[in-house]
């Protein structure tokens, strides 16, 4: 399995992290500062780093920029500064994930496991055919009707499948409940309706590994929903 | 380098001549003044030549002589050959035709004779003329006399027909008829007629009605009368002149008329030696001889002349008087060019001579002195102010330049009362051109002199601008502080009473005073012999006052508009407070402390809740990471297979608070920061009835889970708003968790969606809430209030609080009502397209 290296100068949170980890059997690699995770990196084979912002000697966001210039392995951030700006600085600086103090521990170990899926099978990903959409991590085959997120199987209705397959097949395109109303039911849509909205929700609740943020299936408030492009 | 070496050489050699240098430097300024008077000399000159040229005058016999400024055109060459000497010939040759004339009309063989009488019906038009085959003759004395006094005219009263039958000498031709008609037309009527007085009797002694036959020919002769009067007394009055201006001894202007034949013959002339017995060859020698002359004949038409004058300019004037005089009239008109006499041809002869003649040198030398004189005075202020700004001021300031302002005005005075007299005395006693012949030297060295003086002063104002030190230098500046103590003491004493009443008295005082003094001009206006002193003080007393009142409600406007500025949130907005006055300034200057005020306690206030958001920001950093650690911990414990049933509930315990204290910091840290904020809206065009179908969506289960059902009453078609979407579903995600949180269970939740007439969309939902709500709607949105008890149940009671800021940070209306046990929130947007 793989190497990861947890750096946090809360030694109870580094522990706490050892534990998950070390119970989905991953190896655990523990550093203090920036300084020690450096010299970890450096004289380890390690596939993924979980790494605080606020530590001592050097900051997490400085780490990871030094990481950045030699490695490409999966970074996610782990901090209690929960601002945007903050996000969207640690993401800019090359961290692949950003997770904000006080996490949910498994909501941290799914975010491992997606990264280095994605780490590890980045080269083969390459089976592409008329009837396969792939986001990210998300790959429906239409032939099947089989969803997978990570290689996890998901199971869906039909109308979930649906509306999902509508979504990934025009990545990037906004649909308001009306219009996803119209393409699945194939019927008038008489608006103020929730029913997609709760499939939609369902959805999420199935793909995402935190449905409050997601990932894949994005809410464009007051406008519709949609899948990005990755 | 050389060069400068050697600049630098010749000023060290320079310093020992510094202070000639200094003191040439004042010579030098007087040089210039002098020369700069020399050329207001030669301006005063040059100008008073060319006026000077206007002693030309255009000859008048009645006595009253015109100067005009003649124009350059007429000043050139020849006297004898210009417009003005031209202009004045015309008019003496047609004085003289008239005078021949008049002499025909009042005088018997050369002389005055007032026994001569005219025929009134010479003055009749020849339409009526033949109703008259006889004389009315009247004497010419008498005529002029009536003439000036004017002829008086009263209604004679007839109340019998014998009466009126009395009074026309010439009745008879009065048919009966005419009498009835007169007389019994309306009968017991007198007849009236307007009649000549009875003192106009004529020189058989009658009046004017003897000759009369009827009204109609009374009328005729009445008109003729008075024509005949008017005309004799006008004429008289020109032959008086005539005869007296155009004697011998007063003009250079010789004429010999006759006309005539036999015991008809008339000759006059006003020159000696000529006789009507003279042949025409000495007449012809002595008169060409005289210089410019003029011959006509009315029996050969023969026209002799040397002026300018052309036959054509005088030849309508001698038709229309030609007409009265005998067919074989001839004149002779002259200039003696000698001129024997001081007339009007004499001092144009010599004024053109001595002047016109020098008239373009007079022009340009009069320009070249004015640019000169303008250069000067340009240049010498100009080296004044240089001065000013490059040299040490005690220096330059001579003594003449701190006389105090009042003497040096008073010597100013007295010079310009001096150069007034002097100048009056000389210059327009004697004329600067002495009777027209020649300057007069001392009064243009009189003007010479003083314009040195004149300009040393102007100068010396000139410098005293310059250096400001009007004010400083002036007696006044000294005595002032006296007067305004005194002054001062003065108001105190008096005006207490102004200023220690309150504003409605000052103001009826004003207003009273104002009042009375505008009834006493507006009396005067009616009353006095100047009405127009009292329009324009009236005018400008009146206007000054519109004025004033409309500046000062123009200034209240601004104060008015500035306290609406402060008051809708502008506070760093202050009123100019440059155009108010009185006791607008101190309004203005109040209310503009007010508005600082304001913006002080304002800035400190938001100073104070960023400064709280940051601690409560930084605070919350420091709790989530000791936080983070009790979580991963709590849910380890939860991982280990305990029985003991004890240890699982307090675990339980320890989750759900754990949980809660994570929501609390998240939801303390937004608050924070919303109500101090400092956060920044990204706004967009969104459908909300879209967002209230995804939030909906986003809560089907919760409500479901505490069996809440919602009913809508939405409509179908897009409402659309500017809003930040994000937050605005926090907005509402706040509200449905407020409803999850304390809704009664199994109850119905109503959400309504309402467009008003003023483009503005309401959402409002309402539920029942679970436990007593005991406290006003409006305290449900401070932070931490929650309904009482609930305390102790989930959420961190700031959910309503960031709503409602949420909601107002995106121009939104937030309200809260509570009826019993019904909760209802209504959030209000503006529609856009």
């Amino acid at each position: 399995m793989a190497n990861i290296l947890v750096c946090d100068d809360d030694h109870e949170i580094v522990d706490a992290i050892e534990i998950y980890l070390l119970q989905e059997g991953f190896d655990v690699f523990k550093a203090y500062d920036g300084m020690e995770a450096l010299e970890i990196l450096k004289n380890n084979d390690i596939q993924l780093l979980i790494i605080d912002v606020m530590m001592p000697k050097l900051d997490g966001i400085h780490a990871v920029m030094k990481i950045r210039e030699t490695s490409s392995i999966p970074i996610i951030i782990l901090s209690a500064k929960t601002e945007d700006s903050d996000k969207i600085l640690g993401l800019n600086v090359g961290a692949d994930d950003y997770l904000p103090k006080p996490f949910n521990p498994l909501e941290l170990v799914a975010r491992v496991k997606s990264q280095l899926r994605r780490y590890t099978k980045l080269g083969n990903m390459a089976l592409e055919s008329q009837t396969i959409y792939s986001v990210g991590g998300l790959v429906i085959n239409d032939d099947t009707k089989e969803v997978t997120v990570d290689d996890e199987p998901v199971k869906l209705t039909p109308i979930e499948y649906n509306i999902l397959l509508l979504l990934v097949k025009n990545q990037g395109r906004v649909f308001s409940i009306d219009q996803i109303y119209e393409k699945i039911w194939n019927e008038q849509a008489f608006g103020a309706d929730n029913t997609v909205a709760v499939h939609i929700r369902h959805i999420r609740e199935k793909i995402e590994i935190n449905p409050r943020e997601p990932r894949y299936l994005k809410v464009v408030w007051g406008v519709g929903y949609k899948v990005d492009k990755m | 380098m050389g060069n400068n070496k050697k600049k630098r050489k010749s000023e060290v050699n320079s310093v020992g001549f510094f202070t000639k240098i200094k003191n040439s430097l004042l010579v030098r300024k007087y040089a210039l003044i002098v020369l700069q008077s020399l050329f207001a000399t030669l301006i005063g000159v040059c100008f008073f030549s060319y006026r000077a040229s206007g002693v030309l005058y255009i000859n008048d016999a009645s006595a009253e002589v015109t100067s005009e400024i003649p124009s350059l055109e007429q000043l050139r060459g020849d006297y004898y050959e210009s417009e003005i000497f031209k202009k004045n010939f015309l008019h003496a040759t047609e004085n003289l035709i008239s005078y021949v004339y008049f002499r025909d009309e009042f005088e018997t063989k050369g002389e005055y004779d007032p026994e001569k009488t005219i025929d009134l019906t010479d003055y009749i038009s020849e339409s009526d003329a033949d109703k008259f085959d006889y004389s009315v003759l009247y004497n010419i004395a008498d005529m002029v006399r009536w003439g000036q006094g004017g002829i008086e005219t009263k209604y004679r009263t007839f109340s019998t027909i014998e009466e009126y039958y009395d009074y026309f000498e010439y009745g008879s031709t009065l048919t009966g008829t005419d009498i009835d008609k007169l007389m019994y037309a309306s009968p017991g009527k007198v007849y009236m007629l307007n009649c000549l007085g009875d003192r106009y009797v004529s020189t058989e002694g009658y009046t004017l009605g003897h000759y009369a036959s009827n009204e109609e020919t009374y009328d005729i002769l009445l008109n003729a009368f008075i024509t005949a009067a008017e005309t004799l007394y006008h004429d008289h009055t020109l032959y008086l002149s005539y005869k007296e201006n155009y004697d011998t001894e007063k003009t250079n202007m010789r004429y010999a008329y006759t006309g005539g034949s036999g015991s008809f013959k008339t000759f006059y002339t006003n020159v000696d030696g000529i006789t009507d017995k003279s042949s025409p060859e000495k007449k012809r020698d002595t008169f060409k001889g005289m210089g410019k002359y003029l011959y006509y004949s009315q029996k050969s038409l023969d026209f002799l002349n040397n002026t300018p004058l052309e036959y054509g300019e005088i030849k309508d004037y001698i038709n229309s008087r030609f007409i009265d005089f005998k067919s074989d009239a001839e004149f002779w008109i002259a200039l003696d060019t000698e001129f024997p006499v001081d007339d009007v041809f004499a001092s144009n002869y010599r004024a053109f001579k001595n002047t016109a003649a020098y008239i373009p040198w007079l022009v340009l030398v009069g320009a070249l002195s004015l640019i000169g004189f303008v250069g000067l005075f340009f240049g010498i202020i100009l080296n004044e102010k240089k001065r000013y700004e490059t040299e040490d001021h005690e220096k330059s300031l001579t003594d003449f330049d701190r006389l105090p302002i009042e003497v040096s005005l008073l010597f100013f005075i007295l010079m310009v009362f001096i150069l007034i007299i002097s100048e009056t005395m000389l210059v327009w006693n004697l004329s600067i051109f002495m009777s027209d012949t020649s300057f007069n030297l001392p009064s243009i060295m009189l003007l010479f002199v003083d314009m040195i003086i004149l300009l040393s002063f102007f100068y010396g104002y000139v410098k005293r601008v310059i250096y400001k030190n009007f004010w400083e230098q002036s007696i006044t500046s000294l005595i002032a502080p006296f007067f305004k103590r005194y002054y001062d003491r003065m108001k105190k004493r008096w005006w207490f009473f102004y200023d220690d009443s309150n504003i409605i008295v000052r103001t009826w005082v004003t207003y009273l005073l104002f009042l009375v003094f505008n009834a006493f001009w507006a009396l005067m206006l009616f009353f006095s012999n100047h009405p127009i002193i009292s329009f324009i003080v009236l005018f400008v007393l009146d206007m000054a006052v519109g004025f004033l009142m409309s500046e000062r409600n123009r200034q209240r406007r601004d104060i008015v508009a500035g306290i609406h500025k402060i008051n809708n949130g502008d506070y760093d907005y202050q009123i100019e407070l440059k155009k108010m006055h009185g006791e607008n300034l101190a309004l203005a200057d109040a209310v503009n402390d007010i508005g600082r005020g304001i913006k002080d306690a304002v800035d400190i206030s938001i100073k104070d809740e960023k400064l709280k958001a940051s601690l409560i920001t930084n605070v919350s950093h420091d709790i989530k990471t000791p936080l983070t650690s009790i979580i991963n911990y709590v849910d380890l414990l939860k991982r280990e297979n305990i029985d003991d049933e004890k240890v699982k509930k307090y675990i339980a315990v320890l989750d759900e608070k754990s949980q809660r204290l994570k929501t609390l910091t998240f939801d303390l840290v937004e608050a924070s920061k919303i109500s101090s904020g400092n956060i920044t809206m990204e706004f967009a065009r969104l459908n909300f009835i879209e967002l209230i179908s995804q939030s909906m969506g986003e809560f089907e289960e919760k409500f479901a889970e505490r069996g809440l059902t919602v009913v809508t009453d939405i409509p179908k078609t897009p409402v659309f708003i500017m809003a930040d979407p994000g937050r605005l579903w926090r907005v509402i995600e706040n509200l449905f968790n407020n409803i999850f949180k304390y809704a009664l269970e199994n109850t119905r939740v109503y959400l309504d969606l309402t467009l008003d007439t003023d483009n503005n969309v309401t959402m409002s939902v309402k539920n029942i809430s679970k436990q007593q709500l005991n406290i006003p709607a409006e305290e449900l949105t401070e932070r931490f209030i929650r309904g009482d008890v609930s305390r102790s149940t989930e959420g961190s009671g700031l959910g309503l609080s960031i709503a409602k800021n949420l909601t107002i940070l995106q121009n939104g209306e937030f309200n809260i009502f509570l009826e019993g046990d019904l909760f209802k929130v209504s959030i209000t947007f503006p529609t856009v397209e």
